[in-house]
């Protein structure tokens, strides 16, 4: 089986560099876009994404209207979504869960969180 | 001076970096994915970025501050952003004191909210002369030692 590949969608470079090399240590193929934008069209136009690690926070469109747009789409809708946040706020995961996301990590993302969060491939 | 001598000095400094509370756990974790994953150059890629980052979120937070009327959630969002910038990179002063400046952007005040920047950008520049330092002494020992290129 080819490595896995995960789409990082986060506006922070740092956390886009930190997430990607805790994910590459799994053998996991990374690209990383800072926008729900630039995720949309990467997941339109590649087919080989098999898991979304989406920051919440960010500018324009947050991690839950990415994950909306996820769900609602026929092509992605079985693609598992993983929100990261740094803000631990009881509604907001509740929102996310019930809205399909598979898990809701606290930011900073550490090394540990990599094994669980790989188990929904 | 000799590689042992510079390792010496470097663990000196990341000791009294961790136990100043500069630092915290995550910081440990970003040279733990180094040295487990072989890419010698990630923690200095990492500092770097967050430096860069940051001296751009403090100067945002500074021009905003000048405003005659401040938009103090545009002053909210750059400190949540730097708060979690550091919180990524285990910069636990800077990120604490975040955490207070928030409060004071809550509170709308301007005052507070000069204080708190000048408390995180001498917070921050301490930071990041360690950090300076300490990619200054990984290099110099990188140059004695070539298989860890």
């Amino acid at each position: 089986m080819s490595s896995p590949h995960v789409l990082v969608v986060d506006d922070t470079h740092v956390d886009r560099h930190v997430v990607s090399m805790a994910l590459m240590r799994h053998n996991v193929r990374v690209t990383a876009v800072e926008s729900v934008m630039q995720a949309l069209m990467f997941l339109d136009s590649e087919h080989d994404v098999d898991m979304i690690v989406s920051d919440y926070c960010m500018p324009d469109m947050t991690g839950y209207n990415l994950l909306m747009e996820v769900k609602k789409s026929p092509k992605l809708a079985h693609l598992p979504v993983v929100i990261a946040s740094s803000d631990n706020i009881p509604e907001r995961i509740r929102k996310c869960l019930d809205g399909g996301a598979k898990d809701y990590i606290l930011k900073p993302v550490k090394i540990v969180d990599v094994p669980r969060i790989m188990k929904y491939i | 001076m000799a590689a042992a001598a510079l390792r010496d000095q470097l663990t000196a400094l990341l000791s009294s970096m961790f136990s100043q509370g500069l630092v915290d756990e995550q910081f440990q974790q970003l040279q733990m994915l180094q040295d487990e994953g072989g890419t010698p150059g990630f923690v200095s890629e990492v500092v770097t970025l967050f430096c860069d980052d940051a001296d751009r979120i403090i100067n945002e937070i500074a021009t905003l501050l000048e405003q005659p009327v401040v938009n103090f959630d545009k002053v909210d969002a750059y400190v949540h952003q730097l708060k979690g910038s550091s919180a990524s990179v285990g910069a636990q002063k800077v990120k604490f004191t975040c955490m207070q400046f928030r409060q004071f952007c809550q509170d709308k005040s301007r005052d507070g909210c000069l204080m708190a920047l000048a408390v995180v950008r001498n917070d921050f520049y301490d930071l990041r002369n360690k950090f300076q330092t300490m990619l200054q002494l990984e290099q110099q020992i990188q140059a004695y030692d070539p298989k860890q290129q």
